[in-house]
């Protein structure tokens, strides 16, 4: 019985290192074998990193808006995933309104493109972005400081720019946790309290200038504070009816016809 | 001495065995817990029986374009991912050019929303679709029956409309293989035969038919039939070169008004 021991716990053992070889394997030919493997591998070397820019999303969005023309009578859009989904053209009712919100991007990702903005000299930019930075963590100080630079960029840099503010939106927490958090569990839910943190302080960014202006959005908000369940479907997202609500807004704050 | 070899190996195996769990623990933390690991199970799983992850984009876009209005001058941009990285009345020089693309949209999702499309009666309608049937491994059966319906109902529906079919584009596959095949493993890289195919199908529903029109985009393949690595960062979308080769083509073929064309 002893001398049996060994010999079962050897057997077991050696099937278990040959499971754990076989799954490795299953899983690394799965996701893309040697290209996701060295991947994978420059998130913990940075030695192994590729250089230039990864080409994602984003980095298709920016080469597109490169190349697109804009100039001194357009109003750009400027943010993130809540109004890369508008059709701004269409929903503002002129060719002027151009979109250049990308999904994903936060106020950092923000900031290193921003010059794609400024550049044009753009008659109008709305601002809406925030959400992002809390989604993925980062302090209020930081978000705070690089959403003040945003903003003191583009009115040094474009001085006949009017800036509109949007609020960063909450969430509707109830939507968010059915839709959102089963596939991006490892971003942190936004709380109305650091929503209205955030927004507090952007508050304050007009200051005494003539060209920034605040943009509430009562209107997208239930009782709670958070974003009302009618205008989004993940959550997060203004649908198509949110957006409009956007849309009726900046119509009758910002002064199309000049 | 054979105890002490069988003791050995044994240890060695334990230890590797010790090893691989704590490896595997190590990994998942960092890479942000159990939620992550739930996260994974669809895409590894998925690569298995062909299933796509869930996503919320397709249905907050369709609900965009159902607050939008379109009108008989219009140019509707109608398909997947060629045309949803949008920007088109600024790339045509045309208020008119409205985009109604959803990424990763099949023949089936098209069919599904025509109607948002046809009632409009718009002046053209450029249609691009089949990558994701042939990533989602369609048959080419009921991928050309489904096109075939998409055609010949908007030809019906909305007789007044030119329609403009574009080819699935090749991929590029060095790049495709670097940054889409790793994103989604599930999805299948779309081969130069199912591609050429699926074009020979396309091309087939504009003959005979005077207001269904097909544009060869032969401009964005290279000699050996791959997307032209020019024109891509990912090996699968167009960037902005790109999107611009086919805005200048659709400005030619569609002969739209280029006063205020691109540089």
């Amino acid at each position: 019985m002893r001398s049996h021991l060994p010999r079962i716990l050897i057997v077991l053992s050696l099937m278990l290192n040959a499971l754990f070889v076989l799954a490795s394997v299953i899983i690394v030919l799965n996701m893309g074998g040697y290209q996701w493997l060295r991947r994978e591998a420059a998130e913990v070397f940075p030695a192994l990193r590729r250089n230039g820019p990864a080409a994602d999303y984003a980095s298709t969005m920016r080469s597109l808006f490169a190349l697109l023309p804009a100039g001194p009578d357009d109003i750009l859009l400027l943010g993130d995933s809540i109004l890369d989904f508008g059709e701004w053209n269409e929903f503002l009712g002129t060719p002027r309104a151009k979109n250049r919100a990308i999904n994903g991007d936060d106020t950092r990702t923000i900031l290193s493109r921003l010059d794609q903005i400024t550049r044009a000299r753009p008659r109008h930019v709305v601002l809406l972005c925030g959400i992002n930075n809390i989604q993925n963590g980062l302090s209020h100080a930081q978000t705070t400081r690089e959403y003040a630079q945003i903003v003191a960029i583009i009115t040094s840099q474009s001085i006949r720019t009017d800036l509109w503010e949007l609020p960063t939106l909450p969430i509707n927490t109830r939507v968010y946790q059915k839709w959102i958090v089963p596939d991006y569990g490892h971003l942190h839910m936004p709380t109305v309290e650091e929503v209205a943190a955030l927004n507090a302080f952007i508050r304050t960014l007009p200051g005494n200038s003539s060209r920034i202006h605040l943009i509430d959005l009562p209107g997208l908000l239930d009782p709670a504070g958070e974003l009302r369940e009618e205008y989004t479907l993940d959550g997060i997202h203004l649908n198509g009816q949110g957006l409009k609500q956007v849309a009726i807004r900046l119509k009758q704050e910002l002064p199309l016809n000049d | 001495m054979r105890m002490s070899l069988f003791r050995r190996v044994l240890s060695l195996s334990i230890a590797l065995n010790v090893l691989a769990v704590i490896g595997s623990i190590a990994l998942v933390q960092k890479k942000g817990g159990p939620s992550w690991v739930r996260r994974q199970v669809p895409k590894v799983l998925g690569a298995v029986v062909g299933k796509q992850v869930q996503s919320d984009y397709p249905n907050t876009t369709l609900s965009v374009y159902e607050q939008l209005s379109i009108g008989p001058e219009d140019i509707v941009l109608f398909g997947d991912d060629v045309l949803a990285y949008g920007g088109w009345h600024e790339l045509l020089a045309d208020p008119h050019a409205k985009n109604r693309a959803i990424a990763r949209d099949d023949t089936r999702a098209l069919l599904g929303r025509i109607g948002q499309i046809a009632g409009g009666r718009p002046r053209h309608v450029v249609i691009s679709c089949g990558s994701s049937n042939i990533q989602r491994r369609l048959s080419h059966a009921q991928t050309a029956a489904e096109y075939a319906r998409i055609v010949t109902l908007l030809a019906s529906r909305s007789p007044d409309s030119d329609i403009w079919l574009l080819p699935v584009l090749p991929v590029n596959k060095r790049l495709y293989q670097r940054w889409v095949a790793t994103d989604d493993p599930s999805a299948h890289r779309p081969a130069r035969r199912d591609v050429e195919l699926l074009n020979g199908i396309i091309r087939a529903l504009a003959v005979n038919r005077p207001r269904v029109h097909f544009i060869d985009l032969r401009e964005l393949v290279d000699p050996a039939g791959e997307l032209r690595q020019e024109y891509t960062l990912d090996g699968f979308h167009l960037n902005g070169k790109g999107s611009q080769r086919i805005a200048m083509r659709l400005q030619q073929e569609l002969r739209l008004n280029t006063a205020g064309a691109l540089k």
